[in-house]
């Protein structure tokens, strides 16, 4: 479904009335990279998103591929999850 | 041309203040009032209940109002900063701006307060009288003595902290530049000579703070504008300088001068001369902290003792002794937990907090703001900057624990290390978020390679990962370019001290990391004169190849560069352990394991025979192959050469989904 029906309860109940969600979007999933990527991107500069990551996943916590937008604290961060070991997840 | 810039710089803080809305803070409503019900609970009748409840119980004020992170900054501007006697009006933009102070480094909720009265005991009378409404009290530029008064009467009657920030928020930021200068040149409080100007508010709470940090009080000679301060002088005592009255014939600045070990100026421009800094003791402390002259300017001084430290109150000069490093913090460490006063112990704490992080390394935030300065403890960094984020977790925790250990918590907190968990998430927003990371982190120790190993951030990030976590930074860079940025950036770690290096232009496994990544990739036309150039040039690769061969466990790049460029570079170096699943950012749906037959949200399978078995059974529906590779399925409205515009449907049928395979979307 489109974003704004994803956060918006009234906006999906009006669209899909018989839904099963309750509530809004806590997390989105995209069918591509370059649209989560221009989403996230404007989350953080405009509406002061604090971002975690970027994760990448299914690597086995072997990699990840951060933005040049980091900081020094968003380092540490990924160092943390890089820190930890994949047999923690699940 | 200065009048000019004055000009210039008189308009602009006109403007300031003016536009877009008058003044510099509004009241804001904390909870949603949009709609009937809301108005019920929160005014009549609702409102009601709270109101019962805190007659019952005056104790639940803090939990059904504001008041306990409510302070009031209260003056009749018979003191003004700079200006002196002007007025209460006179004095509110200054009271609001500290306000906003309060607000931003703390987060402390704060309105001023100015009133027309200029005898002390009725001033005092009416801030007593607005106990109710707050949850602290700062008083703030009432002239010397009335100052006294009102503190000591505000003190005595009222249960919540009274505090005056020209005296003692200056004292405590003096007290923790005097530790750390002291440290520097290697003296202690106990054997010092201490000679001071002034004799003002502010010079006497110094003092008498001094005293408490170990100074002696026959080591003290005060001066103020008539002279030294000697027993039997009438002229202008007060009981408050009285009390630093020394038995002596000396009378003047000039004779006490020699051999101090530290000068305190809280007076006015020119007072102390170079001549008189070379009298003083070996590696004199200089505080001349006068505005907007100081008693003497830095470059005078050092000119008469190269080896001295010096502090003004001044931002154009190092060691700025600046109110705010102390008043945000020390407040809310004491509303935190309910204080019913500002004690010399929490007093004591905030000096030793202050202190205790100018010794401590710099934050890469901090850094960020003060591009360009010298950051690491010294002579010319006694004191942190006021943007420091660590100064919430530290002060106020620091006064808080004071507090509680000496009774006056009425709240006292049960949960320490949650407080300060709070008090770094309030100024690091992740710290929250994070924390089971860390922990998990923790029980594990991982090697991290970082492929852009000379960059700022990344040894920032190195360092702390040393001191916060349990982890093993590897750094792939040049070292001596790391050696040099590290003692730039004023950090303490040090390549093959502290963490590993991989220099791409000269390392010992050279020959066998290129050896890898020909192995990976000569199927894909690399040759073994790619792959040496490849090794020497590409720090992603090499980190790839790291974790590769196991002799890292993580890869993080990409601190600069494309996404895509890194990603591909890593996936490539571990396509052939055929550990990559189909993902939206691959370029090649190769190496798809079998795990991901079906995808999640397809339909189940039909029967055989039906229209959906066209699907081949192993692969993604086709529609979201085709949205994953970034394609939109419009595309296959495909115009076949010889078509009537309009007749995509040609005889034999131009389905779209076949149109889609064939050309392979």
């Amino acid at each position: 479904m489109n974003v704004d029906a994803a956060l918006d309860p009234e906006m999906r109940a009006r669209l899909l009335p018989d839904n099963r969600l309750d509530g809004a979007a806590n997390v989105l999933v995209f069918a591509n990279a370059d649209a989560a990527s221009g989403v996230r991107n404007i989350l953080k500069q405009k509406a002061g998103g604090l971002e975690v990551g970027p994760i990448l996943m299914g690597m086995g916590n072997r990699a990840h591929v951060i933005t040049p937008g980091i900081t020094a604290r968003g380092l540490l961060n990924m160092a943390a999850i890089a820190g930890t070991p994949v047999a923690h997840y699940g | 041309m200065a009048d000019s810039n004055k000009e210039n710089l008189r308009q602009a803080a006109l403007a300031y203040h003016e536009f877009p809305k008058p003044g510099k803070l509004e009241i804001r409503a904390t909870k949603p009032l949009a709609n009937g019900r809301d108005l019920a609970r929160a005014y009549s009748p609702g409102v009601a209940e709270a109101c019962l409840e805190i007659l019952a119980d005056p104790a639940t004020a803090s939990r059904y109002t504001a008041r306990a992170n409510l302070v009031a900054v209260v003056t009749n501007g018979t003191a003004v900063l700079g200006l002196g006697d002007i007025g209460a009006l006179a004095a509110k933009p200054v009271m609001e701006g500290k306000a906003v102070l309060f607000k931003k480094f703390a987060g402390i909720d704060c309105f001023d307060i100015e009133l027309n009265e200029r005898d002390p005991e009725r001033l005092a009378d009416i801030v007593c009288a607005l106990e109710p409404s707050f949850g602290a009290i700062n008083l703030e530029d009432i002239k010397a003595p009335d100052c006294f008064i009102v503190e000591r009467i505000c003190r005595e009657r009222m249960n919540i902290p009274v505090f005056h920030d020209d005296q003692h928020g200056t004292a405590i930021v003096v007290g923790a530049a005097a530790t750390n200068a002291l440290h520097v040149a290697g003296k202690s409080f106990r054997e010092i000579k201490v000679v001071s100007t002034g004799g003002g508010a502010a010079g006497i709470a110094c003092l008498n703070l001094l005293l408490k940090l170990g100074v002696r009080r026959e080591n003290v000679w005060l001066c103020d504008i008539h002279g030294l301060v000697h027993e039997g002088r009438e002229t202008d005592m007060t009981p408050q300088k009285a009390a630093f009255a020394q038995k002596t014939d000396l009378r003047t600045l000039d004779q006490v001068i020699d051999g101090a070990d530290l000068f305190l100026g809280l007076s006015g421009p020119d007072v102390l001369t170079p001549e008189q800094v070379a009298r003083m003791a070996r590696r004199p402390i200089v505080f001349a902290l006068a505005n907007p002259e100081p008693e003497i300017m830095p470059d005078a001084a050092r000119a008469a003792a190269p080896d001295a430290i010096i502090a003004t109150g001044r931002s154009d000069f190092p060691n700025q002794v600046n109110n705010v490093l102390c008043f945000p913090f020390i407040f809310r460490g004491a509303l935190d937990v309910g204080a019913t006063e500002i004690n010399d112990a929490m007093q004591i704490a905030c000096v030793e907090g202050i202190a205790e992080l100018a010794r401590a390394t710099t934050s890469a935030e901090a850094a960020t703001i003060y591009k360009g300065e010298q950051l690491t403890f010294g002579a010319d960094y006694l004191i942190p900057k006021p943007f420091d984020p660590r100064l919430s977790g530290i002060v106020s925790f620091a006064v808080a624990q004071a507090a509680m250990e000496t009774g006056v918590a009425t709240r006292p907190i049960e949960d320490l290390a949650a407080y300060k968990r709070n008090l770094d998430a309030s100024v690091y927003r992740s710290a929250l978020v994070m924390r089971p990371v860390f922990e998990a982190a923790a029980t594990a120790s991982r090697r991290i390679v970082f492929a852009e190993g000379e960059d700022e951030r990344v040894l920032r990030a190195a360092q702390a990962i040393l001191e916060e976590t349990t982890d093993t930074p590897i750094l792939i860079g040049r070292p001596e370019v790391i050696t040099s940025r590290c003692e730039r950036l004023g950090l303490q770690i040090r390549p093959e001290r502290d963490f590993n290096i991989v220099n791409p232009e000269s390392d010992p496994r050279y020959r066998d990391y290129w050896g890898t990544y020909h192995d990976i990739m000569k199927r894909r036309g690399v040759s073994p004169d790619l792959a040496r150039a490849v090794m020497r040039t590409n720090s992603t690769v090499i980190g790839a190849v790291m974790v590769h061969r196991n002799e890292a466990d993580s890869l993080i790049c990409g601190t600069f560069g494309e996404f895509r460029w890194h990603l591909k570079h890593v996936t490539r170096c571990w396509a052939a352990k055929r550990s990559i699943p189909w993902s939206a950012v691959a370029d090649h749906p190769r190496g798809r394991p079998a795990l991901h037959r079906r995808h999640p949200c397809a339909r189940p399978p039909q029967p055989r025979g039906t229209r959906r078995d066209r699907h081949r059974r192993g692969a993604p529906c086709a529609p979201l192959r085709h949205r994953a590779q970034g394609r939109a399925l419009l595309a296959v409205a495909v115009r076949q050469p010889g078509q009537r515009f309009g007749q995509t449907r040609a005889r034999g049928g131009r389905d779209p989904r076949r149109a889609a395979a064939r050309f392979r979307l």
